[in-house]
């Protein structure tokens, strides 16, 4: 039995969840304004290269794949280590890292692409809104995995089991909203001309 | 969060349970409708569909997606009504303000924008405070607190563990 005390909270939910949401929104408000920025300086470069001389639309479409299906890896982690299987949790947390750093290999073999091409941060608008929206995004990413594997280095010590699943969830929920920010992201600065 | 320390126990039980195997139908979704909007991109490309009919369809698809991670993977669907509301409210009000500013920066030559930021604000608000049976932390989660020590204390249904 937990030896810590248990209390009623004022609004009926965990205080840490409540707070990951809560930093969740400041995160809505910080790429809000990235992308804000991005839409605003679109089409205003007067030199280029452009998006369409640069992108590569199936590589990264491969990349948000990969994103989406670690989502899937972590919710699978966190349900195998809410009904006690710990071993099989570890497994799809690392699976999720490895996603996701497959995901940051595909970012940084895409920003040698466009630097080799002539798009670098002073090159022109778009390039500077460009890179520090997805770069600001790929740093997410990469803390997401070093929470990852510090939460199954913690499972397998035997620190993180079904009694304390909520650090699990915790870490989930950044998880999923670096995936939804970059299904914006794919659609509003990929896809869309 | 309960800092609990205890020999790991050797698992004995399915490999996945029925949530499991909804949310791998769930991430099928999602890959099918990535697969839709590469193949709206490209039909754009070749000049098949009109630039304005694809960013619709590609805004809504999007919006789709986001809604489902949300709702399934991020448990805003199942999980307290508390949760949800704030994301929503939250998500549409930053929304608000930004497309405010793009509006007096002059970004948009149309309303359109506008009129798709109403219809996915509504939405979103319509879905968030949806009545339903008010639910306290992990009460999706029936399968990992059968076996919570704490159970035992007869705790009030909205103690959590802190």
């Amino acid at each position: 039995m937990s030896t810590e005390a248990h209390h009623v909270t004022a609004t009926g939910v965990s205080n840490e969840k409540l707070g990951m949401w809560t930093f969740l929104g400041s995160e809505c408000l910080l790429f809000g304004a990235l992308i804000a920025t991005y839409l605003n300086y679109r089409g205003k470069s007067i030199n280029g290269p452009y998006p369409k001389d640069v992108y590569n639309i199936p590589f990264t479409s491969a990349s948000s794949f990969i994103l989406l299906m670690s989502s899937l890896t972590m919710v699978l982690a966190l349900s195998a280590i809410q009904r006690g299987d710990n071993r099989r949790g570890r497994i799809w947390l690392i699976s999720t890292a490895l996603l996701g750093s497959t995901f940051i290999g595909g970012q940084i073999y895409e920003f040698t692409d466009f630097v080799g091409k002539g798009l670098t941060m002073k090159t022109n608008l778009f390039g500077s809104s460009f890179y520090v929206l997805t770069g600001f995004h790929g740093v997410h990413v990469t803390l997401g995995i070093l929470m990852l594997l510090a939460t199954a280095f913690l499972s397998w010590k035997g620190k993180i089991n079904k009694y304390n699943a909520e650090a699990v969830e915790i870490v989930g929920l950044y998880w999923h909203f670096v995936d939804v920010i970059w299904i914006v992201i794919f659609t509003v600065v990929y896809l869309i001309k | 969060m309960a800092n609990v320390q205890v020999k790991e126990e050797e698992y004995v039980g399915p490999a996945l349970s029925a949530h499991d195997k909804q949310y791998i139908g769930v991430g099928f979704g999602l890959a099918v409708i990535t697969a839709v909007e590469v193949v709206l991109y490209s039909v754009e490309k070749n000049g098949d569909i009109s630039a304005a009919a694809n960013t619709w369809a590609l805004l809504v698809l999007s919006f789709i997606k986001f809604v489902i991670v949300a709702a399934f993977f991020m448990h805003l669907k199942t999980d307290n009504p508390i949760f949800r509301r704030m994301f929503v409210v939250g998500a549409a009000l930053a929304g608000f303000a930004y497309l405010a500013t793009l509006t007096a920066f002059g970004v948009f030559k149309t309303w359109v924008p506008w009129v798709a930021y109403l219809v996915f604000a509504l939405v979103g608000i319509a879905l968030a405070f949806k009545k339903g049976p008010a639910k306290t932390d992990h009460a999706d989660h029936d399968h990992a607190d059968h076996d919570h020590p704490d159970h035992d204390l007869g705790e009030p249904d909205h103690a959590v563990a802190h």
